[in-house]
């Protein structure tokens, strides 16, 4: 099965994350298209074409196993560069009506209109608006005003540079010049501009970066770990039979298999065993994808405090120290222990420090079983991990399965993931912004989230709206992610104890907002083909 | 008697719509009385607006949750039937039976449009009589609302309104085949209150036929006339004993569950109210002793009434987070 993708027709970063690749850091650039001067603009997108990376494997021990496969080696860049497209931006760029009914609803609409399903905002129309210009960055409400249309989001430049480049002094170094070098050629003459109002130390791009913990996030988990695993992902089958465990798909002999192609790419037959229609023609959609870019804002100090506060009531409940508390109670909202070591597998905290203690001498499969290889059949009743966690909510592998209960200990669940499979999504996002002692909720920091599928109305909208902004999946009626979700009606998150404990549920309650939308938008990350069509404006789509 | 079921009356009825003209309800030029029945049901207040607190202070103001007998009632304007295209053909067939197919199909249309109610009550029983009473009771609630809209149907008398409405919804009533019930027995539903399960039924259903069937084979076995005449006699005895079997079975099946424990609507909003509260009081108790736990659980009950179904409970139609 390996290589049945063309890896050159593929934009970088969707097969395998670049924060994994030894890219730290990157630049968000959002650009205008004047459609006056769409064709200038078009040959200077086409320029930049020839510069964007693909998922072509770099040289590395890795690729150098695959016995000749590579005798031509692709050198890793000093900055990777990937564009990416809005609704807007491709009808600016001249793309045909005709090719661009075939695209989503959703993504037509945009971000924007669908912040009411996304529960980003509510309210009417005025409402929402109201709501949008108080907390996104003021990049994304430009278009909200009467002459918005120069404020339009159109082309998102996207940015990662190499943790050690061979032209450049440092990462930074290597990223600034390559942004001198793009922002020259935006000139009026040439029809795009360069937008600006993001928040934080440069208006004109939105800085991302590994955090000095390389695998932290803000609020101190480890985060990255699991990602699904599709068919063609990897190079050969090996690195897919050793990467699928606990992040394909689960059969009902309790197997790992990959996902479908077309769960992640256009042009694709996806787990419904169909290729879902796109826009025409087939070149414009083939080995492209979607995606959800979010800044979500992490309100760090609010967090600790609250969990600072809860961990008290619970510490006398129980008996436990004061930190042991607050592991348990960090634990038990995202599914993890900080460490990312999964509950399902160490659900008490001394059970945790002692597979932690042994986690350094474990081989690298054996810890990557450890933090990916398991399932939710042998915790119907969310006693190890709640059923309300953000690990469960995001991603419930068998446990909607009305098979997952198992009636026998020792007995063998049949469950599989069938009912999880078409709402698996990529996430390729980097925090933003510092964070620690000395900062507030009011300084700069988050993470920014890149959510990659084929649809994002199946795959990232549904998992927003039904399994972080609503609880009845989860058995949790109306109550939302403890900490991606929206906290501002009666919230409270539900910690389920052991039956034998003889200890009731703990209830988390009067939950502050923990993450703030800060804006964002839907993107067509076209193939490579399909950019060559986009930028010489010869998609014909007849 | 799929109508009614657990304990619930499911009603359907197509009420005809009147086909000649009328003034637009809010005023202005002559439209159609399926029109003047859409815009009415597109303004009338909506009780699921009400997700808040605040919306509720505001108006809880759907008409429907002054009764309190109604889990849901739902109008829509059924006004044409969708042609799904033509019915597939064996290329085959239609060449040996000389079909054309440039001749067109039949393409249905329906000689009226209508106004479809869709309700589903609390009710004791399944008779006629009990619909009557359940809509004369939500017309007193509601007269002006109902009467505006079935004035436009067909059958509507202005001197005598409430008869009239009672009248139409009846004799448009259709059967519900597919009734959907959310509260059934929970474990084991006796199919017949007070009694044990279907399979436990199973013995008494089949005895009588059986008996009747082995006894008169045997008598047909002795007395019965001498040979083919015999064997048919036996054969058409133990047919008619096998109707007679499936007959019984068909009954049973055809009647209702009795009704599940507080499924009635007054008892369903109690039991969300405390759910509700309840809630609340765990959070507000976390980590109490045992002596506090009590005595604020002795507030509790005498400040919620878990015993009284009708005070204090939650606002029909009321849906808080």
């Amino acid at each position: 099965m390996a290589n049945i993708l063309d890896l050159s027709d593929i934009q970088g970063n969707i097969l395998q994350a670049y924060g994994r690749q030894g890219f730290p850091a990157g630049r968000c650039i959002l650009l205008n298209v004047n459609r006056q001067r769409a064709q200038q603009a078009r040959a200077v997108l086409d320029q930049w074409r020839h510069q964007v990376t693909t998922a072509e494997l770099w040289e590395s021990s890795r690729t150098r196993n695959l016995k000749g496969h590579y005798s031509v080696t692709v050198t890793r860049p000093d900055v990777a560069l990937n564009l990416a497209f809005t609704f807007n931006g491709l009808l600016a760029l001249g793309v045909p009506v005709r090719t661009l009914r075939g695209m989503p609803d959703e993504f037509q609409e945009g971000m924007l209109k669908r912040a009411a399903i996304l529960r980003d905002a509510s309210g009417d129309v005025k409402q929402i608006q109201e709501a949008v210009r108080q907390t996104w960055d003021p990049i994304w409400t430009k278009e909200l005003e009467l002459d918005g249309a120069s404020a339009q989001v159109h082309v998102l430049v996207l940015l990662n540079g190499n943790s050690q480049p061979r032209q450049y002094g440092s990462t930074a170094e290597a990223l600034e010049a390559k942004t001198a070098e793009l922002f020259a050629l935006c000139t009026q003459e040439n029809g795009l501009t360069v937008l600006k109002g993001h928040r934080g130390a440069h208006d004109s791009y939105q800085d991302i970066s590994i955090l000095e913990d390389p695998v932290k996030e803000h609020f101190g988990f480890t985060d990255g770990i699991g990602d699904p695993v599709f068919e063609g992902q990897y190079p050969d089958d090996t690195v897919t039979a050793r990467k699928v465990i606990g992040q394909g798909k689960l059969t009902a002999q309790q197997t790992w298999e990959p996902l479908a192609t077309g769960e992640f790419l256009l042009g694709y037959a996806d787990e419904a065993q169909e290729t879902p229609g796109s826009a025409m023609p087939l070149a414009f959609s083939r080995n492209g994808t979607f995606m959800a870019y979010r800044k979500l804002h992490q309100n760090v100090e609010t967090f600790h405090q609250y969990i600072d506060s809860k961990a008290k009531t619970y510490a006398a409940m129980h008996g436990v120290t004061q930190e042991e508390a607050n592991e348990i109670l960090r634990a038990k909202m995202a599914g993890r222990w900080s460490d990312g070591i999964p509950l399902i597998k160490a659900p008490t905290y001394p059970e945790w420090r002692q597979l932690q203690a042994r986690f350094p001498t474990l081989s690298d499969s054996e810890k990557a079983k450890l933090l990916t290889d398991f399932t939710y059949a042998g915790d119907t009743d969310g006693s190890r991990c709640p059923f309300s966690s953000h690990l469960r909510r995001t991603n419930p592998r068998d446990m909607l399965d009305p098979m997952a209960p198992v009636s026998k200990p020792g007995q063998l669940s049949q469950s599989t993931s069938v009912l999880n499979n078409r709402r698996r999504i990529l996430r390729r996002g980097l925090p933003y912004g510092q964070s620690g002692p000395g900062y507030t909720d009011a300084d700069e920091h988050g993470v920014l989230m890149l959510v990659i599928c084929s649809s994002l109305f199946r795959q990232f909208e549904f998992i927003q709206q039904q399994w972080l902004q609503y609880g009845l999946d989860f058995q949790s009626g109306n109550d939302t992610c403890p900490i991606l979700g929206n906290h501002d009606q009666h919230s409270k998150f539900v910690i389920e104890s052991t039956a034998d404990s003889g200890k009731p549920p703990f209830i988390c309650d009067a939950m502050p907002q923990f993450v703030e939308m800060r804006g964002g938008a839907y993107f067509f990350i076209p193939s490579m083909s399909s950019l060559r069509l986009i930028t010489q404006g010869l998609t014909d789509p007849t | 008697m799929p109508n009614f079921d657990g304990g619930h009356y499911f009603l359907s009825s197509l009420i005809p719509i009147r086909q000649d003209l009328t003034p637009q309800p809010e005023g202005g030029s002559v439209t159609s009385h399926t029109q003047a029945i859409q815009e009415i049901l597109s303004i009338l207040p909506r009780e699921n607006c009400c997700t808040t607190d605040q919306a509720v202070a505001i108006g809880n103001d759907s008409p429907f949750s002054r009764n309190l007998h109604t889990h849901f009632c739902r109008m829509v304007v059924v006004d044409q039937v969708a042609f799904v295209g033509r019915q597939h053909q064996d290329a085959l067939m239609t060449a040996i039976r000389k079909i054309n197919p440039v001749i067109p199909c039949h393409v249905d249309r329906l000689p009226n449009n209508f106004l479809a109610l869709i309700v589903d009550f609390d009710a004791v029983d399944g008779q006629p009589e009990t619909l009557r009473r359940y809509l004369q009771e939500l017309f007193r609630q509601m007269p002006t609302h109902l009467s505006g809209i079935f004035q436009h149907c067909v059958g509507f008398d202005r001197s005598a309104p409430e008869q009239s409405f009672v009248r139409q919804v009846m004799q448009g009533q259709i059967e519900t085949t597919m009734s959907f019930n959310d509260y059934y027995w929970q474990g084991e539903p006796g199919l017949w209150q007070g009694s044990p399960a279907l399979p436990n039924k199973i013995p008494r259903i089949l005895f009588p036929p059986m008996a009747v069937g082995l006894v008169s084979v045997i008598a047909l076995s002795i007395w019965g006339p001498i040979g083919w005449l015999r064997a048919l006699l036996i054969i058409l005895d133990l047919g008619l004993m096998l109707v007679w079997t499936v007959k019984r079975l068909v009954r049973i099946g055809m009647e209702p569950f009795p009704t599940a424990p507080r499924s009635d609507l007054p008892s369903i909003l109690k039991a969300l109210y405390l759910q509700r509260h309840f809630i609340d009081f765990m959070i507000a108790n976390q980590g109490a002793t045992p002596e506090q736990l009590q005595s604020q659980f002795r507030q509790f009950v005498s400040q919620h009434k878990p015993s009284s179904v009708v005070s204090p409970t939650q606002s029909p139609g009321y849906l808080p987070s």
